[in-house]
């Protein structure tokens, strides 16, 4: 424990503190376990009774659906702890007294973003039961669901590294909530939106009318390279391969050969890859902001 | 121990710091007096590492100030203006928190710790939680976290303020029990007796400009030269005042009741052969004395807005 960032180190104890923290984790499981009992109910129960068989593949079904919850409340919860993290040491006042001692800013940014998304890892853990229900027919992996840990914990990561850039940036937890929030659903919706949206008036250009395969099926490689730094759709090509339960985009950036090809096989490791490059940026710039003696700090006027 | 030169800072078009130039030794208690907005707590910020001057000079410990501040935070400890502290946290809890900011490890934390509740008397609260504590205590606990490095140089913005008297003596005691062990400490306060008190040394600063520096008996005594000398009398004839009014030493007289005042250049000895003079001819002098100096008066001397 000698060399573990101090920082991270009085994080979890202050979180692990916090009412909030149980209230949570009552809260992230007992969602989780309802909806899983809601699927399986609709899976077996209901539909052996109706249909009088049951469609055993409907599990893959069952892990979809609560990996897909799991990721969203992922996606919710993660700006809101990072956000808070550096802002809120400056509404207490400790800001100044944490960058005073030898701790590097580096080191500040690195031990709150890992004090936050262990929060969030606590909670991925917490649901293990109730998501490894899938094994009880088959279907699913160890290996697959070690792969889905894997896309939360690189998510968390990717989405708490812009919380954390806007929580150095902001004065207030409340501003760098909101920016938090807006870089997220900047990255999620509306960059693939966008995306989309051009998509559909190129296709319309060149067939005169707009569907959703159409499009998908004459998407153009290069502008879909943004596509790996959402992480909705490294989510959803973590499921096709899992599950086979895909979406055509990938064949469409496969047919334009070379790079293209292998990342539309290699897409869940190349979004991985890339997330995590970007959330090594956010880092840095974090850490950067964060230095008290760079040109261009701007700090509260004292007497 | 600090060597400033020429230190420059704005907030905007607000200029907190002109060129202020200041000198701390090596084992000095020093007192930083000055109106509020003077730029004390800038210019100790930027001592402290945590803000950039836009122009100027801070050696601290033969380092130069720079953009790598790691070193110089090494050996030194901040106490700002307010508390700073983790209200979530035992007391011992937060100072080992800071040890280990410092590097220590686990052993090695709670063995300072243990030594810094002993240092400060707060042993019995190791285990109390920040949050309960009262103010004074907060406020000792922030002196506590602020030597957990064991600094070469101690900066202390205000850290006796709404201390209760017993836990301001402490303080006081504490400080120069510690400066009389080699630490440099720099400390800014409005209680300029406390001050004068406690410190080996003071400086003035005043619209983000040194106006005066020195070490306190030195400026006392200066300032008590210029202050006038007050005659407390029964009786005072004619003949008396005429003497007064005749001596080239004494400016403006002024009266009030039994005791007159007045300025006065000359030396002691001038001034017992004045009082001789004035007794020959018929004063009835019960007390005459020149006025003591203070802090205070200097400091509204020096800071006064013409």
């Amino acid at each position: 424990m000698r060399h573990l960032n101090p920082v991270y180190k009085i994080g979890l104890k202050q979180s692990a503190r916090t009412k909030k923290t149980v209230v949570l984790l009552l809260v992230y499981n007992l969602l989780l376990s309802g909806l899983g009992l809601v699927v399986f109910y609709l899976t077996f129960d209901r539909a052996g009774r109706v249909r009088e068989d049951v469609a055993y593949s409907g599990i893959l079904t069952l892990y979809s659906v609560m990996a897909a919850m799991e990721f969203v409340m992922i996606l919710f919860i993660v700006p809101a702890s990072t956000a808070g993290a550096v802002a809120g040491e400056r509404e207490k006042q400790t800001l100044d007294i944490l960058l005073s001692t030898k701790i590097t800013p580096f080191h500040i940014v690195t031990g709150k973003l890992a004090a936050s998304i262990s929060m969030v890892i606590l909670l991925v853990i917490s649901s293990m039961p109730v998501l490894s229900v899938v094994f009880c027919i088959g279907g699913v992996t160890v290996s697959a669901l070690f792969v889905f840990l894997l896309l939360l914990v690189v998510t968390a990561v990717y989405i708490g590294s812009f919380g954390i850039f806007f929580s150095v940036c902001c004065r207030k937890t409340t501003g760098a909530t909101v920016c938090a929030y807006l870089a997220m659903i900047i990255v999620v919706i509306l960059l693939p939106g966008l995306l989309f949206f051009f998509e559909c008036l190129e296709a319309f250009g060149s067939v005169g009318y707009i569907g959703i395969r159409n499009v998908m099926n004459t998407i153009s490689g290069k502008r879909t390279l943004f596509l790996l730094f959402n992480p909705v759709i490294s989510f959803v090509s973590m499921l096709r391969d899992q599950v086979g339960r895909g979406i055509s985009i990938m064949n469409s950036i496969g047919s334009e050969g070379g790079l293209f090809y292998f990342l539309s096989r290699h897409w869940f490791a190349a979004s991985m890859v890339s997330q995590l490059v970007v959330s090594a940026i956010m880092i840095a710039l974090s850490a950067h902001r964060l230095n008290p003696t760079r040109k261009g700090w701007k700090s509260g006027r004292s007497g | 121990m600090v060597r400033i030169r020429n230190l420059r800072k704005s907030y905007g078009s607000y200029q907190a710091l002109r060129g202020l130039t200041m000198e701390i030794p090596r084992g000095e208690l020093f007192g930083f007096v000055g109106p509020n907005g003077a730029g004390k707590t800038t210019t100790m910020k930027i001592i402290a590492g945590l803000m950039r001057a836009d122009s100027g000079e801070v050696v601290v410990a033969d380092r130069m100030l720079s953009g790598k501040t790691g070193q110089i935070r090494e050996m030194v400890g901040y106490v700002p203006d307010f508390f700073g502290v983790y209200d979530d946290l035992k007391v011992q809890e937060y100072l080992e928190f800071f040890a280990s900011l410092y590097g220590m490890d686990g052993k090695e934390a709670r063995r300072r710790t243990a030594e810094l509740l002993e240092m400060l008397g707060m042993t019995q609260l190791r285990d109390e939680m920040v949050d309960g504590m009262s103010r004074g205590m907060k406020q000792k606990l922030c002196v506590a976290r602020a030597l957990v490095n064991t600094p070469e140089l101690l900066i202390l913005d205000e850290p006796a303020s709404g201390m209760e008297p017993r836990y301001r003596r402490q303080l006081k005691e504490l400080l120069q029990e510690l400066c009389a062990e080699g630490m440099t400490i720099l400390i800014s306060s409005h209680n300029l007796n406390e001050l004068a008190e406690m410190c080996t040394s003071i400086g003035v600063i005043s619209k983000g400009r040194m106006v005066m520096q020195g070490d306190v008996p030195t400026l006392l005594r200066r300032q008590r030269e210029t202050n006038p000398y007050v005659l407390q009398c029964l009786s005072f004839p004619e003949e008396a005042i005429q003497i007064l009014k005749s001596d080239p030493h004494v400016k403006n007289i002024a009266s009030s009741g039994t005791n007159i005042s007045f300025p006065y250049d000359g030396t002691e000895e001038e001034a017992a052969e004045l009082l001789t003079a004035l007794v020959a001819k018929g004063a009835q002098i019960v007390s005459f004395y020149r006025e003591e100096g203070s802090l205070e008066k200097m400091f509204l001397d020096m800071t006064t807005v013409p």
